[in-house]
């Protein structure tokens, strides 16, 4: 790992390679996942949560096994959507102070690993114009990591504010396979489908003039799929 | 209490005065209008702040506390050798003082402490926006009335320290500094006098804008020449505890307080609507676009911006239908949005 503050002057002929896989940690079997996501992911994915620290995070889960990625095949995703916490690929964000004379709020900046095997690979798209503007893949690339730096930003309060209302539920998910084959996946919090049909009234209100209903449905409505998750599996298992 | 002197001022010319009890009432707008500074006696001499200094250092800075909400501020310090003066080490490459995230009273209370010490420390804070810090100490009778669109975008800001120095440098707003605590020297140069001055770095910046290199203490006539000729078009506003001193916006100024325990509360405003840019962003894309280009063809620019920029916003279109002046009519919301999606776009290659 060698992560480096981006700048269009040391780093005005770096391409870099979009490219996914088990080297660049595809292969993983759950995703942190940001709210702003949530409409996309829950087409695809269930959205689970877990305690971290004072709070909850967020995934979606990918598979049931060790270190299974139902949805990766080989260098690609084949679900609709990747989270953006791996479409990000070898960039990240982070806190930076521009100068170092003045006192102003740091301000979160694109940072790159050129460690990573996608960075300086041939077939690589240009990060920065020929004179030293925004290519598309840095516009692209600034997109997905605003939505990991707002989502670790704002996410804390909303799952605060639907458990608050008794939305999020502790649970331990429970999954059989056709041929008898049981997972548990223990110490997880879901929204909880009945407590949002519950909710009334002042409550309801709230949660809604705040703008933080609809993330809950999508989170309920995500469930659904575990169904598409065993099918996946089963058909892996039938294949090998 | 301290033996240090201020040093003579670098010239002889007084900034035009007018006195509060003279003029009654005052009309600040007028004065603005009228394009030069103005030294304006007494225009605060009833604040309720200006009261508490006659009491002291230490009643100034109770009444000003009084209504601090607690917000970390920022505060400037500076070695005693550097007497004052907020610069840079010989690099020009780095300040010579430390900017530290403080909570203002503690550290109002450190300068305190240090009164009547030659060899304190400076220390300073600067620009702090009024309302931020001090939320109701305006509305508390310290304020001046600038109502109504001439005066768009008002800031107050509040500034104290002992003894400092804040080199030559222009703000991009029109400004009332108003001297609450203390006594304070301002010397103005109007903006055709850049060059005189000997601007430094564009960054970094003790202060956040560029300031003149010439130490105003003992000029050094040697590496800054020109600076004679700043000195003759200079002018010097003394003030003490409830004067004012109004300049226009790009006026120079060299600030120096000239007591132990100092504070000004200044508004900054400008009439220009919100969605103008900088016009030094302007001056940093000319670096980009036009200084390194043969002089022929600089001299030719010139003439297109003095007729599209500088010169009478009709003119480029008294001449052309309203449908089709585009950008070249006075900008507003939507055609400012406009230009600044289409210079985004040919800005980013």
């Amino acid at each position: 790992m060698n992560r480096v503050l981006l700048n269009n002057v040391d780093h005005a002929e770096l391409r870099v390679a979009i490219r996914a896989g088990a080297e660049f940690g595809d292969q993983v079997n759950q995703l942190p996942i940001f709210p702003s996501e949530f409409e996309e992911a829950q087409r695809a994915f269930p959205i689970v949560f877990r305690p971290e620290g004072d709070g909850l995070q967020a995934y979606v889960l990918l598979g049931l096994d060790r270190d299974e990625n139902l949805f990766l095949d080989g260098a690609r995703w084949t679900s609709s959507y990747v989270p953006a916490f791996q479409r990000r690929g070898p960039f990240s964000i982070a806190l930076s102070r521009m100068r170092p004379d003045q006192l102003e709020p740091d301000e979160p900046m694109v940072h790159v690993d050129l460690d990573d095997p996608r960075v300086g690979a041939a077939d690589g798209l240009p990060v920065f114009r020929e004179h030293g503007g925004n290519a598309p893949l840095l516009d692209h690339v600034t997109d997905v990591l605003r939505t990991i730096y707002e989502g670790l930003e704002t996410a804390p309060a909303i799952y605060a504010a639907w458990r608050e209302a008794g939305l999020l539920q502790s649970i331990t998910l429970q999954i059989a396979l056709d041929d008898g084959l049981t997972y548990d996946l223990p110490d997880l919090f879901t929204v909880d489908r009945q407590a949002l049909a519950d909710l009334s009234g002042e409550r309801l209100e709230r949660l809604h003039r705040l703008g933080l209903l609809e993330g809950a449905m999508l989170a309920a409505a995500s469930l659904g799929n575990v169904q598409r998750l065993i099918e996946r599996k089963s058909l892996n298992r039938a294949a090998s | 209490m301290t033996a240090r002197v201020a040093p003579p001022p670098i010239t002889a010319a007084r900034v035009r005065e007018i006195d509060a009890a003279q003029a009654d009432p005052i009309d600040l707008r007028d004065i603005v209008l009228e394009g030069g500074p103005v030294v304006v006696r007494g225009l605060v001499r009833d604040w309720p702040l200006v009261a508490a200094g006659r009491q002291g250092a230490q009643a100034a800075a109770d009444y000003l506390l009084s209504f601090y909400n607690g917000r970390p501020g920022v505060g400037y310090t500076a070695p005693a050798e550097v007497g004052g003066r907020y610069f840079y080490d010989d690099s020009l490459t780095r300040l010579n003082f430390e900017a530290q995230r403080v909570a203002l009273d503690a550290y109002l209370g450190r300068m305190l402490a240090h009164l009547g010490n030659p060899d304190a420390p400076s220390f300073y804070v600067g620009s702090t926006d009024l309302d931020q810090y001090f939320p109701g100490l305006a509305a508390a009778g310290n304020d001046l009335p600038l109502d109504g669109p001439a005066f768009g975008s008002l800031l107050r800001s509040i500034w104290i320290g002992n003894r400092t120095i804040a080199s030559a440098h222009y703000d991009m707003s029109n400004n009332i500094a108003c001297v609450a605590v203390g006594r304070r020297r301002f010397t103005l140069f109007p903006p055709d006098q850049i060059a005189n001055l000997y601007p430094g770095p564009l960054e970094p910046t003790p202060g956040g804008q560029v300031v003149s290199l010439v130490d105003f203490r003992a000029p050094d006539l040697d590496r800054f020449p020109a600076f004679a000729q700043a000195c003759d078009s200079a002018s010097i506003a003394d003030l003490e505890a409830g004067d004012a001193v109004i300049y226009p916006a790009l006026w120079w100024h060299h600030v120096e307080t000239l007591s132990d325990f100092n504070m000004m509360i200044n508004l900054w405003w400008h009439p220009s609507p919100t969605f103008l840019d900088s016009p030094m962003d302007t001056v940093l894309h000319g670096m980009l676009s036009l200084r390194d280009r043969p002089a022929a063809e600089k001299t030719a620019w010139a003439a297109l911006f003095d007729y599209y920029v500088f010169g009478p916003a009709e003119r480029p279109v008294s001449h052309l239908p309203e449908e089709a002046r585009g950008p070249l009519a006075t900008l507003d919301v939507r055609s400012a949005r406009q230009l600044r999606a289409k210079l985004l776009q040919r800005i980013n290659r």
